[in-house]
């Protein structure tokens, strides 16, 4: 299968079976994804509704039933391929004996990174993460949070071409659920593929290119997320200074136009903004406070 | 490779860190503690206990380490989904596999070292115990020299010689005698004023033994020195001549005849050798530690493939069903040959007891008969494929005080890295296909 994309996948279906062999669960059902270089591409769906099997098979830690599938124009789990992936898995299963530190280079060994420059990159990623405050600590004592840092981190010592991120932000607390989608960002600047998945919808509303939609294996929807979520035929008009008299006219026009009113409330901003302002606000009066 | 070398040190760190290793080395600690109190009757049977003790307990914790450690790692791996994180990077199966095997031989062989360590001072400490009480030399390591051929002559009969492993009976009444060849004597190779002979014969017709008349013969010389020896069942034996026997070197026989009429002795080529200057108690005893790792050297290997398709605990049972198998190759070959003998076997035994006179064994039928034949065949077949592991036991070598031949050690080392690298062969055959993403 030749192909420009940086992900492609052609019918690709998983069937778990039990230890029999028996057909068990359908997880994909013939699934067609290309996922194009340089583009974060959100892979979303409700639980169970096979993402993480998905990203499996394109890493070759499972095989298809049927179909294919090609990574950077090679098939799943090719060695050399591996080189240019970065993968995060939906949970951060590393070595819980290690610290941050020894995790890094541990995995910078692996790529054969020389040792002065896997020093400089494990000391960067771990900054760029914010553990550094934990670097010396053996994970089986990070919180939740910490070990989605960590595993970010691993997922990108070898300056991969190609990131696959199972659920990044879950976990996180809101800032740092920020940060990683600013990273996200960042990773892509420099031109990296990107595929989330979530079912997180702000998280995917903010970074993503594409979209997919998934339901029991099956794909519902998939196409530019702007595409996916205008309303070409709604508008919302915020306004201030408006008088009674003003939105009584409004309301009028608009009925005489055979227009539907949805909604008139003033706009609130998220929870999320609120959140994010109020720990931003403490975090510069402490700075600026003495002591 | 390098891949190989990360993996490898990682796996021993982990495996270091886990601290499993740890409790089972404490464990060593407090027995091979006991064994100072351990009650024996001599001093140097102390000494021999102590050894054997102290090689035994070593084989044992460090092939019960190794194989936790290798059963495990796989599905450990799979189960913690630590294997996410490595396979999905540039390492291959076989790298992975690879490196898993030779990271838990390095810890294993690390744990056997620190244990070896602890034993080599026990038992130097018994040996300064025992030396006082008239022991002149406690510790040493004798080195054999085996004579090239036996042959058996009885009154009557023409002499025959007797094939390697093979028995020759000796008894008073009957005017036997068995001749042990040796060639290519060195002088220098032995102690200046008396060589000795020691050897182990089976000993029948009295518990107390019997007494066996050696003569050395010199066949260039033509001189002649005759000594008698007190032999008794299951007893190692010495007897010494003077050295200038062996003057002009090259060749020497020993021809050995028993004294009274009523004992039996059983001899085989093997039975009786020369004892050259003694070796290096030390190099000796860091042999006996390299016959252990040679072991480990194939039981990782072989919890590692039951670990490529088990989950960790089938996988624990199954490496230990194998080594168990492994001590007993002998037996099972010795089982398998009897199965289709008459009144044995599978359905054929009939109890035969309180029976007078002639007793009359009944012949297996067919049925039976092709049950245990396929039995007989199928137990043959695994006996071949196990490796031999009671080749690699060397307590009975510190026990007896004998130098482990340098030669037994290469043959061993070739057999146990055939065998490591067909079992690794096999691993990645198996681990390619499986799915590592539950
Ligand atoms: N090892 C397995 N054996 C059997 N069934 C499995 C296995 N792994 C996943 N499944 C099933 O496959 C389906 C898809 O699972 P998958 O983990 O891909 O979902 P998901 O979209 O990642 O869900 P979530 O949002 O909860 O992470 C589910 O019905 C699940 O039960
Ligand atoms: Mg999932």
């Amino acid at each position: 299968m030749q192909t420009d994309f940086a992900v492609e996948t052609k019918d690709l279906t998983k069937v778990y079976v039990d230890f029999w062999g028996r057909p068990k669960v359908r997880a994909i059902d013939r699934l067609n994804l290309s996922i194009n270089r340089g583009e974060i591409f959100g892979l979303l769906g409700p639980n169970g509704s096979g993402k993480t099997t998905t990203i499996k098979l394109l890493l070759g830690l499972i095989f298809p039933t049927a179909g294919e599938a090609v990574v950077l124009g090679h098939p799943p789990g090719d060695v050399a391929t591996n080189s240019r992936i970065g993968f995060l898995p939906e949970e951060s299963y590393l070595y819980r004996f290690l610290n941050a530190e020894e995790t890094l280079d541990f995995y910078g060994q692996i790529f054969h990174i020389p040792r002065r420059e896997r020093k400089r990159r494990v000391a960067d990623l771990i900054e760029t993460v914010g553990l550094s405050f934990a670097r010396k600590r053996p994970l089986k004592e990070y919180s939740k949070g910490m070990s989605r840092r960590i595993g970010l981190a691993q997922a990108l010592i070898n300056d991969p071409d190609l990131i696959l991120l199972d659920e990044p932000t879950v976990g996180l607390d809101p800032i740092g659920s920020r940060e990683i989608k600013d990273l996200i960002l960042e990773l892509k600047k420099q031109g990296k593929t990107i595929l989330l998945s979530s079912h997180l919808l702000a998280d995917v509303e903010d970074v993503c290119d594409r979209i997919a939609i998934l339901d029991k294996g099956h794909l519902q929807v998939v196409g530019e997320v702007d595409d996916l979520l205008s309303l070409k035929d709604t508008l919302e008009i915020r306004v201030r200074r408006i008088s009674p008299e003003l939105r009584d006219k409004i309301e009028a026009l608009l009925r005489e136009n055979d227009a539907e009113l949805v909604s008139t409330e003033h706009p609130s901003r998220t929870l999320e903004d609120l959140f994010l302002k109020t720990i931003e606000e403490t975090k510069s009066e402490d700075r600026s406070s003495p002591g | 490779m390098k891949t190989v070398a990360a993996l490898a040190k990682h796996t021993f760190k982990d495996s270091l860190r886990k601290k499993t290793p740890l409790v089972i080395f404490f464990l060593a600690l407090v027995l091979l503690g006991c064994l100072q109190f351990l009650p024996a009757i001599t001093p140097d049977d102390r000494l021999k206990l102590v050894q054997v003790v102290s090689s035994k307990a070593a084989t044992f914790f460090a092939i019960v380490v190794a194989i936790f450690l290798a059963a495990s790692s796989i599905p450990v791996d799979i189960e913690d989904k630590t294997i996410y994180s490595v396979l999905t990077k540039p390492v291959s199966r076989l790298a992975y596999i690879l490196g898993k095997t030779v990271g838990l031989i390095l810890v294993t062989g690390t744990i056997l070292l620190l244990m070896s360590l602890i034993s080599y001072g026990v038992v130097r400490l018994v040996a300064l115990q025992a030396a006082p009480k008239g022991l002149a030399e406690p510790l040493m390591a004798k080195i054999p020299l085996y004579a090239s051929s036996l042959i058996h002559q009885a009154e009557g009969e023409g002499a025959a010689q007797v094939p390697p492993g093979e028995m020759a009976g000796l008894s008073g009444s009957g005017k036997m005698e068995a001749q042990w060849q040796w060639e290519g004597i060195k002088i220098s190779d032995f102690p200046a004023e008396e060589i000795a002979l020691q050897g182990r014969f089976l000993v029948l017709g009295r518990v107390t033994g019997g007494t066996m008349k050696f003569v050395a013969i010199n066949p260039t010389s033509g001189q002649k020195e005759e000594a008698l020896a007190k032999l008794k069942p299951y007893e190692n034996f010495t007897v010494s001549f003077p050295a200038s026997i062996l003057a002009p070197a090259g060749a020497l026989k020993v021809v050995a005849s028993a004294e009274e009429p009523e004992i039996y002795f059983g001899v085989t080529l093997r039975d009786l050798f020369l004892l050259k200057k003694p070796g290096s108690f030390t190099i000796n005893f860091l042999k006996s530690v390299v016959l252990i790792f040679l072991q480990l050297l194939v039981i990782v290997p072989i919890a590692v493939v039951g670990s490529s398709f088990l989950s960790a605990p089938v996988s624990v049972t199954f490496s230990f069903f194998i080594y168990f198998c492994s001590n007993i190759v002998e037996l099972m070959r010795a089982l398998a040959h009897s199965l289709t003998e008459p009144g044995t076997g599978v359905f054929g035994a009939s109890i035969i007891g309180h029976v007078h006179g002639p007793v009359e064994i009944p012949e297996q039928t067919l049925v039976v008969k092709i049950i245990n034949t396929i039995l007989k065949y199928f137990i043959y077949a695994i006996s071949y494929i196990l490796p031999d592991f009671s080749k690699f036991a060397p307590a009975n070598f510190l026990a007896d005080k004998i130098d482990i031949p340098l030669r037994a050690i290469l043959l061993l080392l070739a057999y146990a890295l055939l065998y490591a690298a067909s079992l690794l062969t096999v691993s990645f055959f198996i681990f390619r296909r499986r799915e590592v993403g539950k």
